[in-house]
């Protein structure tokens, strides 16, 4: 019985806290706001950049044609239920507007014939990318926001440096390091349950 | 691509991995899915090095760009306000729901995926860009022509006010999710039936010569007779002109084909590439795929007319195109476990409005595959 009672306590204090940010966000998206389309810019742009980048390897090109994407889902009447589907959609839409862009270019060209015909192999290529981009965004989300000293260490401690190591190189004591890195996962922690909404465990 | 969704988990737990927040559980997860997913190329120190160096892509400059485009923010207000407190009732809505059945599991001790069918859903896009949710409750909108436009209990009905009839062709959109349908009913008094993931567009008002409509995905049309203003469905390689007659059509932009099977009267389908002209009869279909001569062929038109009527008829399918059909109404992903099940084929029937779980049991039982739900992901193996 007392799982049970906190369980139902978990999801609501779990969805009005956590996944406020989140619904807020794609509220935003189906509704055109444009402070979602802000977050656009700031969180999807590079990462979908450096994705259409992969396929058409040019980055004027890639760059136009993210842009171009974004503005099409400013002006198409699209519902998205949650913020998974609105990823899948982005990077599907850059992906196929890439492969559009390069048959439309040349269709003799030797990346077509790489891309364009999805054996088994080149989709779970190119859905590698979208990984690499995905955990790159979701990190600068985290990163971005710290003082330059704190992200040094947390990006050399996601090397697996140790303590002493950082302090070494970064010329700090190593109780600052340490100070640094307590500081900084009290907002990683808050961060990655917001982000992992869909995961997250209940108390009791 | 279907199995994307698989990608948005990889990448969370990747993301945690790499901060040294993952348990072991997660660890074991995450290394299952890089191999059965077959990734490559996810390697950490690329990822560092790619957080360490500054960014050629300047997202704050294409905001900019944006801005000076689209002018964001000025007389869009208005509806967004109603858009997100409708969304939130709906997320409420759902929540609740969702809540609901949570109990109920815990009670009963049962941990089992129940996925349910796809509901009255739909946004129209009105002449000047407004848009609107549509759900099971009652509306009422005038359009600035003064058509009115009436929504109930999942349909949608245009009526023109015959007093103020503007030559202006002015269009209207309507998008349906997936796992979503609607009715429509056209100001010339043909219904429409949209399939999920479709989207129409249409003259708030038929003034000119002829009728005509855009589709993309399915749609089930039942067109008023009217000899002297054809109707036109125009699709992605041709389009299907009629002028009084059952049929449907099908254009998803997936599956690279068109498909317009007749139930009753006469349709002319002509290619736009080719500009070959098909005549059909009931019963009869026709299949342009591209780079490709129309195809002419003779069907049982409830295997593509049925879900009309809540009913989806496979007959000898390959089971990725059952599954293609049943992730839009459903709204679900699927995973093949074992790729080679992809070819298996099943006839079968599916009542549309019910949970997906009855019918996966039906093909379990007959057929040599088997299927695991995680959450709204179907993982297909062989037995």
């Amino acid at each position: 019985m007392c799982k049970f009672v906190t369980d139902i306590v978990g999801y609501v204090y779990y969805f009005f806290r956590m996944d406020q940010k989140i619904q807020d966000f794609i509220n935003g998206i189906n509704g055109k706001n444009a402070k979602a389309w802000e977050r656009i810019y700031v969180d999807y742009y590079s990462p979908l950049c450096h994705y259409a980048m992969r396929i058409l390897n040019d980055q004027e090109q890639a760059a136009d044609l993210v842009q171009a994407a974004i503005i099409k889902l400013w002006e198409t009447p699209l519902h998205f239920d949650d913020i998974s589907a609105f990823n899948v959609y982005l990077y599907r839409t850059v992906n196929n507007n890439c492969l559009k862009m390069i048959r439309d270019k040349n269709r003799e060209d030797q990346r077509l014939k790489e891309w364009a015909f999805f054996t088994e192999e080149f989709e779970s290529e190119s859905l590698s990318a979208i990984v690499f981009e995905e955990v790159i965004r979701k990190l600068r989300h985290v990163i971005d926001e710290m003082p330059p000293k704190r992200r040094e260490v947390i990006l050399m401690s996601m090397k697996k440096m140790k303590n002493e190591e950082i302090s070494a190189e970064l010329n700090i004591s190593q109780n600052t390091v340490k100070k640094h890195k307590k500081e900084a996962y009290a907002v990683i922690k808050k961060a990655i349950q917001s982000d992992l909404f869909l995961f997250s465990i209940f108390f009791c | 691509m279907d199995n994307l969704k698989i990608y948005v988990r990889l990448s969370d737990l990747l993301y945690k991995d790499m901060l040294g927040l993952a348990d072991e559980e997660e660890k074991r997860e995450l290394d299952t899915l890089l191999v059965t997913c077959k990734l490559k190329g996810l390697d950490r120190e690329k990822i560092i090095a790619r957080l360490q160096e500054k960014d050629v892509f300047d997202g704050k400059e294409a905001l900019q760009r944006f801005k000076e485009l689209k002018r964001v923010g000025k007389g869009h207000r208005r509806w967004i306000r109603w858009t997100s407190v409708a969304a939130s009732i709906v997320v409420l809505i759902v929540v609740g729901l969702w809540l609901s059945q949570e109990v109920k599991f815990e009670n009963n001790m049962v941990v089992s995926g129940v996925i349910n069918p796809g509901q009255s859903r739909a946004v129209v896009t009105l002449a000047d860009g407004q848009q609107i949710i549509l759900e099971q409750a009652t509306r009422k909108i005038e359009e600035s022509d003064g058509t009115m436009l009436h929504s109930d209990s999942g349909a949608l009905v245009y009526t023109a006010n015959i007093e103020k009839i503007s030559s202006v062709v002015m269009y209207n959109t309507v998008s349906i999710p997936r796992g979503g349908e609607y009715r429509l009913e056209l100001a010339d008094g043909t219904k429409v039936w949209l399939n999920a993931e479709t989207e129409l567009r249409f003259p708030v008002n038929f003034t000119g010569e002829r009728r005509e409509v855009y589709l993309k995905g399915e749609a089930y049309f039942q067109v008023k007779r009217d000899e002297k203003h054809a109707f036109m469905v125009h699709t992605s390689m041709g389009v299907v002109e009629v002028l009084g007659t059952s049929f449907n059509v099908r254009d998803y932009e997936g599956e690279q084909e068109v498909v317009t099977t007749l139930e009753s009267g006469k349709v002319m389908y002509v290619s736009e590439g080719s500009k070959e002209q098909v005549i059909l009869e009931p019963g009869y279909q026709t299949l342009e795929k591209r780079s490709s001569q129309v195809e002419v062929r003779k069907v049982d038109p409830i295997q593509y007319i049925g879900w009309r009527e809540g009913k989806y008829v496979f007959e000898d399918m390959a089971l990725e195109d059952i599954m293609q059909t049943l992730c839009r109404w459903y709204d679900i992903d699927v995973v093949y476990a074992d790729p080679t099940v992809k070819k298996f084929h099943f006839t079968g029937d599916l009542e549309r409005y019910e949970s997906i779980n009855v019918f996966l049991n039906f093909i379990e039982t007959g057929g040599d595959v088997k299927f695991r739900t995680e959450g709204k992901t179907i993982i297909i193996d062989k037995k």
